[in-house]
């Protein structure tokens, strides 16, 4: 198993159940889950991710994957295709012994590397507001950051977050009024 | 702090080498400081410093006592650290904060006190002398770390340069009749408090070699792919009042001076930031 998976991996996966003792049973079946690589962990107060239908996000217009987990690890990184399972077990024995020495060249190109900052500060911000965390509301943090033209590292200044708060109850009350 | 993977660690090390950390900042960015003072009113000064998720508060407290024979025109200084077990996971369990606590006083000691005359000190002691050879006050200066994120030797420092701002000596009267060998009356007074002339404390500036590339203020993960470490303390007039390297990587002495420039440089605005900050702690710490 060393082979696939070490200590400290990051890893996602669903829990498929729960054991008597407490333990989980998790499964990572199809192509979307796995290891993750290329990419920032968050870690955020668990409630503040709330139960929905879609908890991958792929965002196209970054290419950029987004997973909200419900234990409060949130995943933002360069966007993996989900490659067809048959084809895959042959290729990897072989990639296997090549990808350490990629990696040591390779690095996130910079434009990729900004949009993932600017993604993972947004919810940064989100989280020590104590907002809700969900996909549609991080987009709209990144989109009111770059309209500001605020430097990815200003996000995190007292400034942008009394900018997000205070654009907060206007939002809430559109959406209440797109709901009715 | 949860561990790293390998391709967290190669993140964290790209984003040094294309001086765009993981929270957007390049790479002699600080995190934004914010500055309390008076935070603890028992003491004669106070302060807590947060630098991202780093969090320390520095207390001063004066107490009359007798100067050393050796040196009895000036008083007496002690810093002490203490890392609270709630800081980091790894300080919870029995003596695991010890070592970084002895580690963090002493260089804290060499930077700010200077050498065993109190040559170079940061902090006059000879301010500190009521009576030659009798009577002086004794600082303890005690600093807490509530919230390792990093870069603790740089927000203690600030701490204390703060607190020591907030610092209120009490005025002492020396009854004049007293003879050369007894010990003289003293009165200190409840009203009038003498203030620390603090533009002499230096700064500490830590820098952090990952890979090829230093960089200022870095966050636990980012220390967790340090090669080296080397912490300069930099006073307001850009002379050099303390150095100290960490870490098991040798380091070609060249790279010691181009960080030591580097330092100076980021220093200034150090300075300067830090300054302003603890001017309006000060402002309002009055108004309230």
């Amino acid at each position: 198993m060393r082979c696939i998976f070490e200590e400290n991996d990051v890893v996602c996966a669903e829990v498929r159940n729960f054991q008597h003792d407490g333990s989980l049973q998790l499964q990572a079946r199809s192509q979307k889950y796995g290891k993750l690589e290329k990419g920032q962990l968050l870690i955020v107060d668990p409630y503040l991710v709330k139960k929905s239908k879609q908890h991958f996000h792929h965002l196209e217009q970054f290419g950029i994957d987004l997973i909200l987990g419900r234990n409060g690890f949130i995943w933002v990184g360069e966007h993996v295709e989900a490659r067809d399972s048959m084809v895959v077990d042959q290729a990897n024995s072989s990639e296997q012994s090549r990808v350490p020495e990629e990696k040591n060249q390779t690095h996130t190109p910079l434009e990729m590397r900004q949009n993932i900052c600017r993604i993972a500060n947004a919810v940064r911000v989100l989280s020590t507001l104590g907002f809700s965390i969900d996909a549609d509301l991080i987009l709209e943090t990144v989109e009111l950051s770059s309209t500001v033209k605020i430097d990815i590292h200003d996000m995190l200044g007292s400034e942008f977050h009394v900018l997000v708060a205070e654009r907060e109850p206007e939002r809430r009350s559109l959406m209440g009024k797109r709901k009715r | 702090m949860v561990g790293l993977s390998v391709g967290e660690k190669h993140f964290i090390q790209g984003g040094i080498a294309q001086d765009l950390r993981s929270d957007g900042r390049k790479r002699l960015t600080y995190r934004p400081i914010y500055v309390e003072t008076g935070v603890i009113p028992q003491a004669h000064g106070s302060a807590r410093v947060r630098l991202g998720a780093t969090d320390v508060i520095a207390s001063v407290k004066a107490e009359l006592g007798k100067p050393s024979a050796l040196q009895p025109d000036k008083g007496n200084i002690a810093i002490y650290v203490d890392c609270s077990p709630t800081a980091a996971p790894m300080f919870e369990v029995g003596r695991g904060g010890e070592e970084l606590s002895t580690e963090l006083s002493v260089a804290l000691q060499r930077c700010l006190l200077g050498g065993k005359s109190g040559a170079g000190a940061g902090i006059d002691p000879t301010s500190l002398v009521v009576v030659e050879g009798k009577v002086c006050w004794d600082l303890y200066i005690d600093g807490l770390v509530i919230s390792s994120d990093g870069n603790l030797l740089d927000a203690l420092a600030a701490a204390i340069k703060a607190a020591l701002s907030n610092t209120g000596i009490p005025k002492v009267d020396v009854a004049a009749d007293a003879t050369s060998d007894e010990q003289p009356e003293v009165n200190i007074s409840d009203e009038e408090f003498l203030q620390f002339d603090t533009s002499g404390i230096p700064v500490i500036v830590t820098l952090t070699k990952v890979g090829r590339h230093y960089i200022v203020d870095a966050t636990s993960e980012e220390e967790s792919q340090m090669s080296s470490a080397v912490s300069i303390s930099v006073n307001r007039k850009g002379h050099i009042c303390g150095l100290m390297k960490r870490g098991g990587v040798g380091l070609d002495p060249s790279i010691i001076l181009d960080m030591i420039s580097v330092a100076k440089h980021v220093s200034e605005q150090l300075i300067n930031k830090l300054d302003s900050e603890i001017a309006a702690a000060e402002a309002s710490e009055e108004e309230s």
